[in-house]
C-alpha cells in the first residue's frame, strides 16, 4: 500500500465511521410507527417473502391463524393456493391448486378440529376443507333463494361460521345477498341484496360473527362501496350502519374487544394504491388507522378517512395472532407477500 | 480490489442502519366545485403527525420554502392553480396534489344537448352551466356521461357577444374506459348566413395511457374573436379504444361536467 492509497482508504473508512452515528440517530429519527392511540405498530414488509419461483403468489387475499398458531395465507395462485407460515415468517407447508378464484378464507374450530371455508370467485362455490386441504363439503350457487338463474351470477367473497355451525356466505361480487346454511349445508334463509334502503348492501365483501357482546351476538357485513359496515341480527334483521367515510373496508375481523379491517383504498383516491388498515373499538368507533389519517369525530360523526403514508397498496385482509401481531395480505400489489406488524407497547 | 474495501464497509454500515422510508400520500384537496362565481375556498386535509403540507399558487412545484397550509385558502382569480405537497422528516415527500379553479365566463342563457346515457344523467338541464363540477369521480351527479359516436351541444348566450375562447371540462379515467374525445369542433352562429360557421377546433392524441382519474379541461381558441349569440360544440368521442389498452377496440366513454365561454 503506498501513501496515496493509504490516505484514500483511511479517509473513506473515516467517512464510513463518521456516517455511523448519524445513521444511528437517523434510524431513531426515521423509525415509522403506524397507527394512533393505543393501537400503534412497527411494520416488517419482509416477513412473508419467499422464493417467487418456488412459492409464487398472485393476489394475497386472506389470512387466518389456526389453533397450532400457524398463519395460513390464501392466494389465487394455483401453484400453491394455501401457504402456511409460522409466526416468524418461515414457510411450513403449502397445498391447493384447484382454487383459481381463491378469495375468502375462514377458520372454524369444529369440535376441537380446525376446518377452513374457502370462497372461490371463479368456481362460484364455497368449499369446506380440513386444515391440510382435504375437501369436506362444497356449496354450490344458492338456487333455493330464487334470486339466481345460473352459477355465474354468484361470486361469493366471504364466510363466517356461528358457534352452532351455521354458515353465512356473503355474495360480495355477485348479487350482494347473505346466505345462511346450517352446519350440514342445508339452506336456511337469505337477505341483503342491492337496493336503496339501509338494510341493502353494495359490494358485500365480508361478513363476520361478532360475539363481543356475549348476550347479544350479531353479524357485521361489509358494504364496501358504501364505505360502511352494517349490523344484522343472526336471522338477518337489519340493526344499524357503522359509517366509515372514505374507507373501502374489506372484511371485519374481530379479535378481543377490537374490530380490525383492511381498507382496500381511499374513496378520495380510487384505484391509486391508497389503502390502509383501520381499527375500531368495542363501541365501533375508529381508534386507529395504520398508514391512514388520524380518526376524528366531529359532532359524533367520523370525518372522511384517507391514506396518509404509502406503506400499503391495496390491503385486502388482516389477521391478528395470539400475540397481538397483525398480518396484512394485499390484492393486486405486485405479487407482494404479506407484511407483519408488531404492536408498540 | 483492496481499494474497494472501504466502499464495502460503507455500504455494509449503510444497509445495516438504513430504515425503510415510506412516501407520504398526496394531501386531500377538499372543495365543493372547481367552478365558481365571485370567490371560493379550498381546504386541504392531511391528518398525519410528523408531516406538514406546503402549497404554491404560482404553478410551481411546492417546496418546503413555500407556505405551510394552516387554514382554508380563498380563491378569486380565474385559473388559479393550487399545488400541495406533504413533507415530513421521516418520510419521502408526497406526490403533488393539483387543482385549478375556473371562474364564470359569459352568462349562458340556455343549453341544448345530446341526451347523455341514462346511467350518467348529471343533475338536470343546467348540468353543463351550473358552476358545479371538477369532481374526479364518475359517480358524481355533476357529470354527463356519453357512449355515443358524436355529441352536440348548443349554448345560447341570449344576445350577441364577442367570443374568444371556449372551455370544456372532461373526466379522464382511461382505466374505466373514460377518454377525452378525439376531436372538439366549435362553431359560432352567423346571423348573415343563418347557420353555424367554424370557430376553432382541438384534436387530441392518446399515444399512451394516462394513469389514474383526473379532470382535464380543454380550451378551444377561436381563430379570431367572433361576435355571436350561439355556439355549437361537436365532440367526437373515441370510437375504438387504442391498442395499448386492455379494452382495445371497444367504444370509449366521454364525460363532461361544465362549459365556459370567454
Amino acid at each position: 500500500m503506498n501513501r496515496r492509497t493509504f490516505i484514500q482508504q483511511s479517509s473513506l473508512a473515516a467517512a464510513g465511521l463518521a456516517c455511523m452515528p448519524q445513521l444511528l440517530s437517523a434510524k431513531e429519527r426515521e423509525e415509522v410507527i403506524l397507527g394512533h392511540n393505543k393501537k400503534r405498530y412497527r411494520i416488517d414488509t419482509k416477513w412473508g417473502v419467499q422464493d417467487f419461483n418456488r412459492y409464487p403468489v398472485k393476489d394475497c387475499h386472506e389470512m387466518v391463524q389456526d389453533s397450532k398458531g400457524r398463519i395460513i395465507l390464501l392466494t389465487n395462485e394455483t401453484k400453491n393456493n394455501v401457504i402456511v407460515y409460522d409466526k416468524k415468517g418461515k414457510l411450513l407447508t403449502t397445498w391447493g391448486n384447484e382454487y383459481p378464484g381463491a378469495h375468502g378464507l375462514t377458520l372454524f374450530n369444529e369440535n376441537g378440529e380446525d376446518v377452513l371455508f374457502i370462497c372461490d370467485n371463479n368456481r362460484h362455490q364455497v368449499i369446506k376443507t380440513t386444515v391440510d386441504g382435504r375437501v369436506l363439503m362444497t356449496l354450490d350457487y344458492p338456487k333455493e333463494t330464487g334470486e339466481y338463474n345460473k352459477a355465474e351470477e354468484y361470486i361469493p367473497t366471504e364466510t363466517t361460521i356461528a358457534p352452532n355451525g351455521d354458515i353465512y356466505i356473503a355474495d360480495g361480487y355477485g348479487k350482494d345477498f347473505i346466505m345462511q346454511y346450517n352446519s350440514k349445508g342445508e339452506f336456511i334463509r337469505h337477505w341483503g341484496g342491492r337496493g336503496a334502503e339501509e338494510k341493502h348492501l353494495k359490494n358485500a365483501h365480508g361478513v363476520c360473527y361478532d360475539n363481543r357482546d356475549k348476550n347479544n351476538p350479531l353479524l357485521i357485513v361489509t358494504s364496501r362501496e358504501q364505505n360502511a359496515f352494517k349490523r344484522y341480527k343472526l336471522d338477518g334483521t337489519y340493526i344499524d350502519t357503522i359509517a366509515l367515510p372514505g374507507a373501502w373496508v374489506c372484511r371485519p375481523v374481530i379479535h378481543g374487544e377490537f374490530l380490525y379491517a383492511a381498507v382496500l383504498q381511499s374513496q378520495s383516491r380510487l384505484w391509486q394504491e391508497s389503502g390502509f388498515v383501520t381499527i375500531l373499538d368495542k363501541n365501533n368507533q375508529v381508534v386507529s388507522n395504520l398508514a391512514g389519517s388520524e380518526p376524528v369525530y366531529t359532532n359524533n360523526k367520523l370525518d372522511e378517512q384517507y391514506q396518509t403514508i404509502k406503506a400499503f397498496q391495496y390491503p385486502h385482509d388482516v389477521c391478528i395472532d395470539d400475540e397481538e401481531n397483525l398480518y396484512v395480505a394485499q390484492w393486486n400489489s405486485g405479487h407482494v407477500y404479506p407484511y407483519k406488524l408488531t404492536p408498540v407497547v | 480490489m483492496k481499494k474497494l474495501f472501504p466502499f464495502f464497509l460503507l455500504i455494509c454500515s449503510c444497509s445495516l442502519f438504513a430504515q425503510q422510508k415510506f412516501q407520504l400520500a398526496p394531501p386531500l384537496l377538499k372543495y365543493s366545485s372547481v367552478f365558481f362565481a365571485g370567490k371560493t375556498s379550498l381546504e386541504i386535509k392531511f391528518a398525519q403527525k410528523g408531516a406538514s403540507v406546503h402549497y404554491s399558487l404560482n404553478n410551481e412545484e411546492p417546496t418546503e420554502q413555500d407556505p405551510v397550509y394552516l387554514g382554508p385558502i380563498t380563491i378569486s382569480n380565474n385559473f388559479t392553480t393550487v399545488k400541495a405537497k406533504a413533507f415530513g422528516e421521516s418520510f419521502l415527500p408526497s406526490q403533488t396534489s393539483v387543482v385549478t379553479f375556473i371562474k364564470e365566463g359569459k352568462k349562458i342563457k340556455t343549453v341544448d344537448f345530446t341526451v347523455p346515457d341514462a346511467k350518467y344523467p348529471g343533475s338536470g338541464i343546467n348540468t353543463l352551466i351550473d358552476n358545479k363540477g371538477g369532481i374526479d369521480q364518475a359517480g358524481s351527479k355533476t357529470w354527463f356521461g356519453y357512449h355515443n359516436d358524436t355529441v352536440s351541444i348548443i349554448l345560447d348566450l341570449g344576445k350577441e357577444q364577442v367570443v374568444e375562447d371556449v372551455l370544456v371540462n372532461f373526466l379522464q379515467s382511461e382505466g374505466s374506459w373514460i377518454f377525452l374525445p378525439e376531436q372538439i369542433l366549435v362553431y359560432t352562429f352567423n346571423k348573415k348566413t343563418n347557420g353555424f360557421s367554424p370557430f376553432g377546433k382541438d384534436v387530441l392524441f392518446m399515444e399512451e395511457q394516462t394513469p389514474g382519474t383526473k379532470c382535464n379541461y380543454q380550451i378551444i381558441h377561436g381563430r379570431y374573436k367572433t361576435k355571436t349569440s350561439k355556439i355549437l360544440i361537436s365532440f367526437w368521442p373515441v370510437k375504438k379504444i387504442p391498442d395499448w389498452h386492455p379494452a382495445k377496440g371497444e367504444h370509449a366513454w366521454m364525460f363532461i361536467d361544465e362549459i365556459k365561454i370567454y
